[in-house]
């Protein structure tokens, strides 16, 4: 990992309140409720660097992904990007500085564009909001030159989102994340709303763009595949949790935390047909009350004594992090 | 163009998509919408009744064959005769005179202008009070969600008939019943507008609590744009199209909302008729016999209510996506 990271998240939590009403909670004698969807999610990203979080619905991958872009403040922890804290820069030009630089991709193609705007103006309103062309004509030239970057055609920027699949769509969100220039993109499942075939055109698109602009991703996916063709680095998330990062080649190689390894156990394989295989057991627990100790226990095959009871720390080896008791005293 | 079939349409709508240059109105008589008017031919011809009424209101100066403001121009001698098909009629005067030897044709042309002028206004005036609070309530939510939907919630619990009773009395009172007839016009105007907010501001609370978690305004939300530039920008023109069913819906009721308040005496003075003070003026001649002075502007309240509603439910089935 180079010496800067470019975006660095530090003990990143949040929680959200999920009780009931005032009222129903003093008549029917409730507690207040509260979901810890995200704790202690700390990671560092380097420039040009693609780094992945991935785990199943429900471990927060997204609820992080909303608090590096700054659309949810997070209830404790940091993030920074450049060294400048996002969520303490009061000055609200400093703030205007550091949204153009972040660009998100969002999941879900047919929500993201409003339906009511044509191509052209979705992919105008950040390069006017941010103040980079004022010129009309000059707005224009930029917004076909985004296009054609993005394999469409400038005429097209007449059209309504609503002319185009699901996958031309993707390229104009992401037509409209460039305009900005940004430096850093979160991608928040880009493909999983996408054919087969069009996310692998997507996903090299991005590649390229990468290359083109020096772009650093945080790529969030529940999809293995895709993110072992993606990203350098990858995070493991499980209730709230980071549980293991390594290098991409080393994860798929050698998993240490035992949910990484049932997770690559489950991935569908040809070369494994017909042979037996280790069934995903259990799901994931109530983010509301989750289990004492380490989240992931119910379910580990390796669980011991410690397990119930201390919450494991994210403990380096190399290159490679992991917080698991059953690692730390060599079980495994 | 008389039996298009579904498959002809929808070829041409084919052939129509590639280059969207073509003029507006070859594009609105080729959409779904135009398609459907044209089969239903109660909707035509209700869409043609409405036509008709809203120029001869536009137009009523031009075409009434007598000024009923125009009091030097009355002829107590012309009072009360019947229409002019009868016995005793007066060619002069179609559809007879009132009391005061009014033409009763053109008083409903007069009339059916103030008429039409008065809900148009009104229901513009609920769509902006309307829609500005439900997208302010849903899109905020919180303590603003709260405070104007308990209003809306305890406005619901009156009859409009009352609020806009009540909204007049409140006016009159505060102009001390010293109301010019203009005034009272815009008193009208305000008093069915506020009774009418209700139901815009739920419409569009509903919707907007629905849009505003796509991801398009969180991208919008991403960009540092504030929040009345994404309410405005953003969510407004994906709420408003149940707005326009609602108004056309609407429309009808606030005619007779304000025929109604007229009726009661608290709309527009005898001395400028709506159709509603007609038909109060009428009711009183009514044993009389003179039946035609309650009569016309009843028959003609009744069409244009009905003709403005069959449009406003052909206009939300049309626009239900569901029932297409």
């Amino acid at each position: 990992m180079s010496a800067a990271p470019l975006v660095e998240a530090e003990n990143l939590s949040r929680i959200f309140d999920v009780s009931k009403p005032w009222l129903n909670r003093v008549i029917e004698r409730d507690e207040k409720r509260f979901l810890k969807a995200v704790q202690n999610v700390s990671f560092a990203i380097a420039r040009k660097e693609t780094f992945a979080l991935v785990g199943e619905s429900g471990s927060g991958k997204s609820t992080v992904a909303k608090m590096v872009v700054g659309l949810l403040p997070p209830t404790g922890g940091a993030v920074s990007i450049d060294n400048v804290d996002m969520w303490s820069t009061a000055d609200t030009n400093e703030r205007q500085k550091l949204r153009r630089r972040i660009q998100m991709i969002f999941q879900d193609p047919y929500a993201s564009l409003n339906p009511q705007w044509r191509v052209k103006h979705i992919i105008a309103d950040p390069i006017k909001a941010f103040g980079l062309a004022t010129d009309g004509a000059e707005v224009e030239h930029r917004v076909g030159e985004l296009l054609r970057l993005v394999g469409l055609d400038p005429a097209d920027g007449h059209k309504y989102p609503h002319e185009f699949s699901g996958g031309q769509r993707q390229r104009i969100c992401i037509a409209r994340a460039l305009s900005s220039n940004p430096e850093f993109l979160v991608c928040d499942e880009p493909t999983s709303a996408l054919d087969v075939s069009v996310q692998a055109q997507i996903l090299n698109l991005m590649r390229d763009l990468q290359d083109r602009f020096d772009l650093t991703y945080l790529f969030i996916s529940h999809n293995l595949a895709v993110v072992r063709h993606m990203a350098a680095r990858i995070g493991v998330m499980y209730l709230g949790r980071i549980v293991e990062i390594a290098p991409t080649e080393e994860l798929f190689r050698a998993p240490q935390h035992p949910y990484t390894r049932m997770l690559l156990d489950a991935v569908p394989d040809l070369a494994m047909t017909g042979r037996a295989r280790k069934m995903v057991e259990g799901e994931i627990p109530n983010p509301i009350s989750p289990p004492p100790g380490c989240a992931f226990h119910p379910r580990c095959p390796l669980a011991f004594e410690p397990c119930t009871v201390k919450i494991p720390p994210l403990v380096a080896h190399g290159e490679r992090e992991v917080a698991c008791h059953a690692v730390e005293a060599g079980r495994i | 163009m008389t039996d298009v079939t579904d498959s002809g349409r929808r070829s041409a709508a084919a052939t129509a998509s590639p280059r969207q240059e073509r003029g507006f109105v070859r594009r609105a008589l080729d959409s779904d919408l135009f398609y459907s008017f044209k089969r239903s031919k109660l909707v035509v011809l209700a869409a043609i009744l409405t036509a008709c009424m809203l120029s001869a209101a536009l137009f009523a100066p031009l075409i009434a064959p007598h000024n009923p403001y125009d009091l030097g121009s009355l002829n107590l001698l012309d009072s009360n005769l019947p229409p002019a098909w009868l016995k005793e009629g007066d060619p002069r005067f179609l559809f007879g005179t009132d009391d005061q030897g009014r033409d009763i044709l053109s008083t409903i042309l007069y009339g059916t202008r103030s008429s039409i002028a008065i809900s148009l206004l009104a229901v513009v005036m609920a769509i902006v009070m309307g829609v500005s609070l439900g997208l302010a309530a849903g899109y905020l939510g919180g303590y603003v969600d709260s405070a104007i939907m308990r209003i809306a919630d305890v406005m619901l619990t009156f009859p409009t008939i009352l609020i806009a009773l009540l909204v007049n009395g409140i006016a009159m009172t505060a102009f001390k019943g010293r109301v010019s007839s203009g005034g009272q016009f815009w008193i009208l105007v305000c008093s069915i507008g506020f009774s009418f907010w209700v139901q815009y501001a739920r419409t569009v609370r509903s919707m907007t609590l629905v849009e505003k978690n796509k991801e398009y305004v969180q991208a919008a939300r991403l960009i540092g744009l504030s929040r009345p530039a994404i309410m405005f920008k953003h969510v407004l023109p994906n709420v408003l199209s149940p707005v326009l069913v609602i108004a056309t819906i609407n429309l009808a009721l606030a005619i007779i909302t304000e025929a109604t308040l007229s009726f009661l005496g608290v709309g527009l003075p005898p001395s400028e008729p709506s159709l509603g003070t007609m038909i109060q003026i009428g009711n009183r001649y009514l044993f009389s016999g003179s039946w035609w002075m309650v009569a016309f502007p009843g028959i003609t309240l009744a069409v244009l209510v009905l003709a403005v509603n069959l449009l406003g439910d052909w206009l939300r089935d049309a626009l239900n996506p569901k029932l297409r």
